[in-house]
């Protein structure tokens, strides 16, 4: 699993599992799976909504013993079934977190899936946009080194 | 000059420029002047100050008062809330990403049982 931030203020998890795009796609787009895996040990989740389509709001509870409830939320931007995820999130009771943006890739590789995540502030839709422009032209050479076609990695 | 009303924006704001980040690790050795904090740069003073206001909006660095000189050091807290707001996300998607690994290996298990 690589992990580590591309910028100041981007951040990005690539991480292959072993099970084909459409499920590993299937965790974010289905309410019982999306429920299973969200959040970290000793936490639950213990409510979820998911209008997965695009322009859709999404929201989830997560519960532990130690920190409470946490209440997330966002809406979906963009959805190409089996391939991509785009989607805003933000802390619903805690406005000193800026909303972000989430953007998930799927490449299926001999029945394994590498996942893609990236994560970082959404400020308007313009800064989105080109954002994603650039992030597009920056998974071309993520995804070779996630294939390790690329011997050197980056820095 | 007054803080943004969204300090962690601004802060992602600011460190957004390449320029903006040469000068913090500049500062981040000792304070310096602007003209010192000009020197590496193909750009005017006018630009650098820009840049300069930009990141003492964001509360990255401040500004002395004396006159002349007015030398600019960095302010480490904003920039430690930046590492603390990544540090936190990555924590919470690795953390679930553990689990949605074993999960999918269980459901893949009890599929391939039930065939």
């Amino acid at each position: 699993m690589a992990s580590r931030a591309l910028a100041d203020n981007e951040l990005l998890i690539e991480r292959t599992f072993a099970a084909p795009a459409r499920l590993v796609f299937d965790m974010w787009a289905d309410r019982s799976h999306f429920m299973r895996w969200l959040g970290p040990v000793g936490f639950t989740c213990t409510a979820a909504e998911l209008d997965f389509r695009e322009g859709g709001d999404w929201s989830a509870t997560m519960v532990s013993d130690q920190y409470g409830e946490s209440r997330m939320a966002g809406r979906y931007l963009e959805i190409e079934p089996g391939r991509r995820i785009v989607m805003t999130f933000r802390w619903v009771h805690d406005a000193s977190h800026p909303e972000t943006v989430i953007t998930l890739i799927f490449t299926e590789r001999d029945g394994k899936t590498v996942q893609l995540f990236h994560q970082t502030p959404f400020r308007d839709v313009a800064s989105r946009d080109s954002h994603i422009g650039g992030w597009s032209e920056a998974f071309d050479r993520e995804l070779a080194y996630a294939e390790g076609v690329t011997q050197e990695p980056l820095p | 000059m007054t803080p943004s009303a969204d300090p962690l924006s601004a802060t992602f704001a600011a460190l957004a420029d390449p320029t903006r980040r040469a000068i913090l690790a500049r500062l981040s050795e000792g304070e310096a002047t602007v003209r010192e904090l000009a020197a590496p740069f193909d750009i005017s003073l006018p630009a650098v100050s820009r840049h300069l206001k930009v990141l003492q909006n964001a509360g990255l660095i401040s500004q002395g008062r004396e006159a002349q000189w007015r030398p600019c050091r960095l302010e480490t807290r904003a920039l430690r809330e930046a590492d603390g707001w990544i540090g936190a996300y990555r924590r919470l998607w690795d953390a679930g990403f553990e689990r949605m690994d074993a999960y999918l290996a269980q459901i893949q298990k009890e599929e391939r049982d039930g065939e």
